[in-house]
């Protein structure tokens, strides 16, 4: 083994576990949305990207779409939303994975009415979550 | 004797039963007097004392380290308020499994887990707190009002999901702090 590559492989067995580290542990592994849900998502991701924060909570049901829920009441501050065991799925993204989101958009299409987007696979090294040891 | 001296004698001696009649009462009288008076002063003094080290747990909690750990907590969550206000407004809520996610992934996703540190002072403030209260050091009415009616009960909503994940190593974490929100045994 050159001492080059030896180096290399100290870096990558370094660099790697922190790179997995960084990584948003709770986050969407796979998205599988219907049409309109996939559709909501896409129309919310502008503006997602343009905020510095590296986690994002999002609602892609119907109303939170349609803002049909909309009754003028504003949210509690710093406090997490009320519980609620029929609300609709939350969808938890890190920054990375909706950056990886918005760059494969054009190449993601729905297959009997269903979308299906696998971060390991389509994001590979860019977005993809790390394996939750949960 | 004569007449005189006798009528001196018996006017000495009624004072001398008098005196014999009254002091004997009037000492215990007044040595009880005086043992009322110091449990009084001992219990004033003993109040102003829990007082005192009430104010001592507002101070930190309005001040000090416990507030340094509030405030710190506070800006983990401010970039998600649009979120959370979003959430509930078209989303009616989010599903507990959902809001246990949020919380962890933030609290995870901050810089070396400061978040989880601060939520651990805050939880120690607690325990300290009641402990004092337990132990009639702090008084108990002042803890009640100023913290466990209104700010304890605001964390334990706030965290409750973090802390159910951390009694999954140990049952005991944040006890004091959802018994101050009387929420223990709910």
């Amino acid at each position: 083994m050159t001492r080059l590559h030896a180096m290399f492989c100290f870096v990558l067995a370094v660099a790697s576990p922190l790179a997995v580290a960084d990584e948003c542990k709770r986050c969407e592994k796979k998205l599988e949305l219907s049409e309109t849900e996939w559709q909501c998502l896409v129309d919310k991701l502008p503006a997602l990207d343009n905020t510095k924060r590296n986690l994002f909570f999002l609602a892609v049901s119907p109303s939170a779409c349609d803002g049909l829920s909309d009754d003028g009441s504003r949210g509690s501050g710093t406090k997490l939303p009320q519980t609620n065991t029929s609300a609709a799925t939350v969808l938890r993204l890190s920054r990375a994975q909706v950056a990886c989101l918005t760059d494969r958009l054009p190449t993601v299409s729905a297959v009997d009415g269903k979308v299906i987007f696998e971060f390991s696979t389509a994001c590979a090294g860019e977005a993809a979550p790390a394996d939750a040891d949960e | 004797m004569s007449d005189a001296e006798s009528a001196g004698s018996k006017k000495g001696g009624a004072f001398s039963d008098w005196c014999n009649r009254w002091f004997d009462p009037l000492s215990k009288l007044g040595l009880a007097g005086a043992a009322v008076l110091a449990v009084l002063q001992y219990l004033q003094v003993n109040d102003l004392e829990k007082s005192s080290r009430t104010f001592e747990y507002i101070e930190d909690f309005e001040r000090g380290s416990t507030a340094e750990a509030r405030r710190s907590l506070n800006a983990t969550l401010r970039p998600y308020v649009d979120d959370f206000i979003e959430l509930e407004r078209v989303n009616d809520g989010i599903r507990p499994e959902d809001r246990k996610e949020i919380l962890l992934a933030i609290i995870e996703d901050a810089a070396d887990d400061s978040a989880a540190g601060s939520i651990d002072t805050v939880v120690d403030f607690y325990e300290g707190l009641m402990l004092c209260v337990d132990e009639r050091l702090c008084d108990r009415s002042s803890a009640d009002k100023y913290f466990c009616s209104g700010r304890a009960l605001e964390f334990w909503d706030t965290f409750e999901p973090y802390v159910l994940f951390r009694r999954e190593n140990n049952a005991s974490y944040a006890s004091a702090l959802e018994a101050c929100a009387g929420k223990a045994g709910t």
